[in-house]
């Protein structure tokens, strides 16, 4: 079963909860009242000296570097402060007595401070001993230490990064995993950031409480760290066992809160020290499980590095630092940064591994959620820093929604939004796809229009092999069928993870894959023509056009050499009329013999009467019939030679032509009234071979000879049969 | 066009004949050709723009076009001396005969020809005698034709030629041309010659000419076959986008 609903809503989620959560310590460090000055341990003599005056509105304010000896509340016993009143963690007092002394002391501490005014004692760095009186008052914001930022920001980043992930994987047990240690990192980072910051004490219950808190988050983070390595790369157990894991620390760490363990040891140390150990037990047996799976193995790798620097890391400064009875280097407050290692390792190791299954595309959502964090922070930052009141801080909170909001929405729009396609141009980004050169290049057509139709953070090619446009888990994903040249493609999380997919999404993409599958038949129908124009051109360019040139071709010597010449130009013009006919397709389909007729005729009188014969040809109605392409040129040239040799040799006046088709096809009679026609076997030039080959080439035969009418003369004739078609 | 409608009255004298053709085999043959005019001064040109100078400094009476030229269609040359751009010399001088010579056989070149008012329509390959008897016919006002010129305008008017069907035009209903000129067509496609037209339809050759020539005006297909000649020129239509 996979969860529904948006990355972006998940990530907002986080994003508030950060929010929330930073509000809800700095409302709580600023509960009791403050001195206006900030302290450090000094280790000579175990006492506070001021580091730091935060503004000058006490007029009798302390100096840079007076040592606070005691506190004295008017009327009051004065209190003497040591050094362990500024001890930044209790965790590091080792008994629940100690632990409860100091708290007792927070407590009388508090108590003094919320007198109407505090003498303080001070010792400058002369030895001299003078005092000071001061109203303690509500701290203001900025006189908030940067170790309480820091930490706040520590926090909101791991529960960010792990947010994110789980946002983009909610259904992997890694990405859960990972994401709970998120969250308890913020909940320890955010308890410590409040009792760290404070200025000398806290009331001692609420001291007490968010130091309970403080364990629960980092024993629970352990117990999640351990179970991330249970379930990723390779599931090594069932799901119960990192629930008992989380079962088991928090029974553990009730066990501390509430003092049944001996000590600080067994109550806290031990259980996150535990964990550690487990996590890099677990990450072994991780190792020894995904050999043979090199990039399960590079995924572990990099988990492994990042888990175990940032969390080593802390616990090399703090933890063990302090189990050994030293003072921890570095205030752990920074040492916090150590785990923020830990998912920044992450989040820039993601891409290259693919951890959780991301990839670069997950870096959008990352991108939108830090985006939407600063426009919220921005915005209470101006408005906390801007106000007091609460009638100004709505008059300011409505200009900035009014004065920032065009910025805003361009900033955003300039971010985030893609470019909508018309609907209309939809027909025409199909036919671009589908008549792609390539295969290729389609399915990359194809792509780019899905893309840029529904913007999704993901697009994956998908194995299902599905048959229709599929939603998947309540519009999370959309399924596009395979489509000509692409597979069938998985797209994940519509408009950059902002929006779920529809079913008017669903029925847009089906309309297009029905256009993409015609414009497809119609593209494959238009490529079985292209190959067979192409081989109907080569096979007529090779008949129409090769065989005249090539009979042109034949050597011309001795006698009749000029008559020969004449034939090689009237074969290369029949060369150039065939490359014509090939090209206009006419040679494929054919001529109508009607057609062939009527050009035969108006060249054959023009040229007649050009040269002063009379024609009598009057015009038949002859049969349907096609003459094919080595027929055509035939007839065209009987006629022609037959004219030709006319004017030439028959010295004629008037040319009587009939043309009529019947059962033995095409007839045709060419009848002069010249000389008449005496066959010279020594002459080769009157063409009357050619003739002979014409009318072969027709299928017919040809005779020339005196006229059947018995008028003097020649006559022509031709007898060639005819493809008849039936008149319809 | 004036010319088109009134009969021309006597064979008009060839004095200026240019011949506009890139390639120097076929310059020869059209200057062959033109030998038939005694009297005629030849200029040659290789490209448009050589051919504009010359049109610019001289009154031609005969123009031999190549429609395929280095630098554009002969097409666009046809119609400038045909009266979309009479050079300066002489205002009331008679438009230029322009015969169009071409490898092509297709409609898109020969109706553009048509069209832009050439008189005659040559293909490159035909015999001197033909070339000869073709200018003379252009010269005497003839208008180009044959059985093959007059079906494919029929079927063009019928909307089923490709010239007439580019994409974005509608088809042009064969109601655009006169009964009359129906007849003429159906009659010259038919095989016959004009004088022959002229007899069965009781018409005189001139009044055949007239309707002849008032078709090919209206063969509108001047500027696309201008613009897919320049574009194959410059390499823009290739196989890929022809598509």
């Amino acid at each position: 079963m996979r969860s529904p609903g948006l990355p972006s809503a998940r990530l907002l989620t986080a994003v508030i909860a950060c929010l929330v959560s930073a509000v809800l310590c700095t409302w709580a460090v600023r509960l009791p009242p403050g001195l206006g000055v900030a302290f450090v341990q000094t280790s000579a003599g175990a006492s506070l000296a001021v580091d730091r005056l935060d503004d000058g509105t006490n007029t009798a304010a302390p100096h840079v570097g007076d040592t606070l000896v005691a506190i004295t509340a008017v009327g009051g016993e004065p209190l003497a402060l040591v050094a362990g009143d500024l001890l930044e963690e209790p965790d590091f007092l080792d008994t629940w007595a100690e632990e409860d002394a100091f708290y007792a002391r927070q407590d009388r501490i508090t108590a003094i401070l919320a007198a109407p005014a505090v003498t303080l004692t001070l010792r400058d760095s002369l030895d001299v001993t003078h005092t000071v009186t001061v109203t303690p008052r509500t701290r203001p914001l900025g006189s908030l230490p940067l170790i309480f930022w820091l930490q706040l920001l520590f926090g909101a980043a791991g529960l960010f990064i792990g947010a994110w992930v789980w946002a983009l994987r909610p259904d992997d047990w890694g990405a859960r995993a990972y994401a709970i240690t998120g969250i308890c990192f913020l909940v320890f980072a955010h308890a410590a950031a409040i009792y760290s910051a404070r200025e000398i004490a806290l009331p001692g219950a609420m001291f007490h409480w968010l130091s309970r808190i403080n364990h629960l988050g980092a024993t629970l983070f352990g117990a999640a760290l351990c179970a991330i390595f249970l379930v990723y790369p390779l599931r090594l157990t069932s799901a119960r066992a990192p629930v008992m894991l989380g079962i088991v620390a928090l029974l553990w760490w009730a066990a501390g809160a509430f003092r049944l363990a001996p000590d600080q040891d067994w109550g806290t140390r031990f259980p996150v020290l535990l964990a550690m150990l487990g996590a890099i037990v677990i990450a072994v047996v991780q190792w020894f499980r995904t050999r043979g799976d090199p990039a399960a193995r590079a995924i572990l790798r990099w988990c492994a590095v990042s888990v175990l620097t940032g969390c080593g890391a802390f616990v090399g400064v703090t933890a063990l630092v302090s189990a050994i009875g030293g003072l921890p280097p570095i205030p752990q407050g920074y040492a916090f940064g150590f785990f923020v290692l830990m998912y920044a390792g992450l989040a820039v190791g993601l891409r290259q591994y693919r951890v959780f299954d991301l990839d670069q595309w997950a870096y959008r959502m990352l991108f939108w959620g830090v985006i939407v964090a600063v426009f919220v922070v921005v915005d209470i930052a101006l408005l906390s820093s801007a106000s007091t009141g609460p009638t100004r801080m709505l008059a300011f909170a409505s200009f900035l929604a009014l004065g920032t909001f065009p910025l805003r929405r361009w900033v955003w729009s300039k971010l985030f939004q893609r470019p909508q396609l018309a609907p209309e141009a939809l027909f025409d980004r199909a036919l671009h796809v589908a008549y792609a050169t390539s295969d290729a290049e389609r399915d990359a057509r194809w792509r780019t229009l899905l893309l840029t139709l529904f913007d999704p953070l993901h697009a994956t090619d998908d194995a299902t092999r599905a048959t229709d446009v599929t939603m998947t888990t309540q519009g999370q994903d959309l399924v596009v069928p395979a489509v000509a040249s692409s597979p069938a493609i998985r797209l994940t999380y519509a408009a950059g993870g902002t929006r779920l997919f529809t079913p008017a999404d669903a029925q847009l993409v089906r309309t297009l894959v029905a256009l993409m599958h015609s414009a497809e038949e119609s593209r494959a129908a238009y490529d079985v023509g292209v190959a067979r124009e192409r081989t109907r051109i080569a096979r007529d360019l090779h008949d129409t056009v090769s065989s005249p040139l090539l009979a042109g071709l034949a050597p011309v010597s001795g006698e009749g050499a000029s008559d020969r010449m004449a034939a090689v130009q009237s074969e290369i013009r029949r060369a150039v009329q065939g490359m014509r006919s090939v090209v206009s397709g006419e040679a494929v389909t054919g001529a109508p013999l009607a057609d062939c007729v009527a050009d035969a005729r108006f060249a054959a009188v023009e040229r007649l009467t050009a040269a002063g014969i009379a024609v009598d040809w009057p015009i038949a109605t002859l049969a349907d019939a096609m003459l094919g392409p080595d027929e055509r040129p035939a007839l065209a040239a009987f006629m022609q030679e037959s004219v030709t040799n006319i004017i030439r040799h028959a010295g004629a006046r008037q040319v009587t032509v009939r043309m009529q088709t019947g059962a033995d096809g095409l007839l045709v009679s060419i009848a002069d009234d010249g000389q008449g026609f005496a066959p010279d076997p020594s002459r080769t030039g009157d063409g009357v071979p050619n003739l002979h080959a014409r009318a072969a080439a027709l299928g017919g035969t040809a005779t020339i000879g005196a006229r059947l009418d018995g008028a003097s003369g020649t006559e022509v004739r031709l007898m060639a049969p005819l493809a008849l078609s039936v008149p319809a | 066009m004036s010319d088109a409608a009134t009969p021309v009255a006597a064979p008009r004298a060839v004095r200026e004949v240019l011949i506009v053709d890139d390639d120097p085999a076929m310059e020869a043959e059209a200057i062959a050709a033109v030998a038939v005019f005694p009297d005629a001064t030849v200029r040659t040109a290789r490209t448009i723009a050589e051919a504009e100078r010359w049109i610019a400094r001289v009154q031609f009476d005969l123009a031999l076009v190549d429609l395929g030229l280095p630098d554009g269609s002969g097409i666009t040359l046809i119609r400038r001396m045909m009266g979309d751009a009479v050079p300066a010399v002489d205002v009331h001088a008679i438009p230029t005969v322009c015969v169009a010579r071409t490898v092509f056989d297709d409609d898109a070149h020969l109706f553009a020809a048509l069209s832009a008012g050439a008189q005659g329509y040559l293909l490159k390959g035909e015999t001197i005698e033909v070339v000869r008897r073709r200018l003379q016919a252009a010269m005497d006002g003839e208008p180009v034709v044959s059985p093959a010129i007059a079906r494919r305008v029929l079927a063009y008017f019928r909307g089923e030629s490709p010239a007439a069907r580019p994409s974005a035009r509608p088809r042009i209903p064969a109601a655009v041309l006169t009964q009359r000129e129906l007849d003429v067509l159906r009659q010259l496609a038919s095989g016959q010659t004009l004088a022959e037209v002229g007899k069965v339809l009781s018409l005189s050759v001139n009044t055949v000419k007239t309707h002849v020539k008032a078709v090919y005006l209206r063969l509108d297909v001047n500027t696309r076959i201008t613009a897919v000649d320049t574009a194959r020129r410059m390499g823009i239509l290739d196989d890929e986008t022809q598509r």
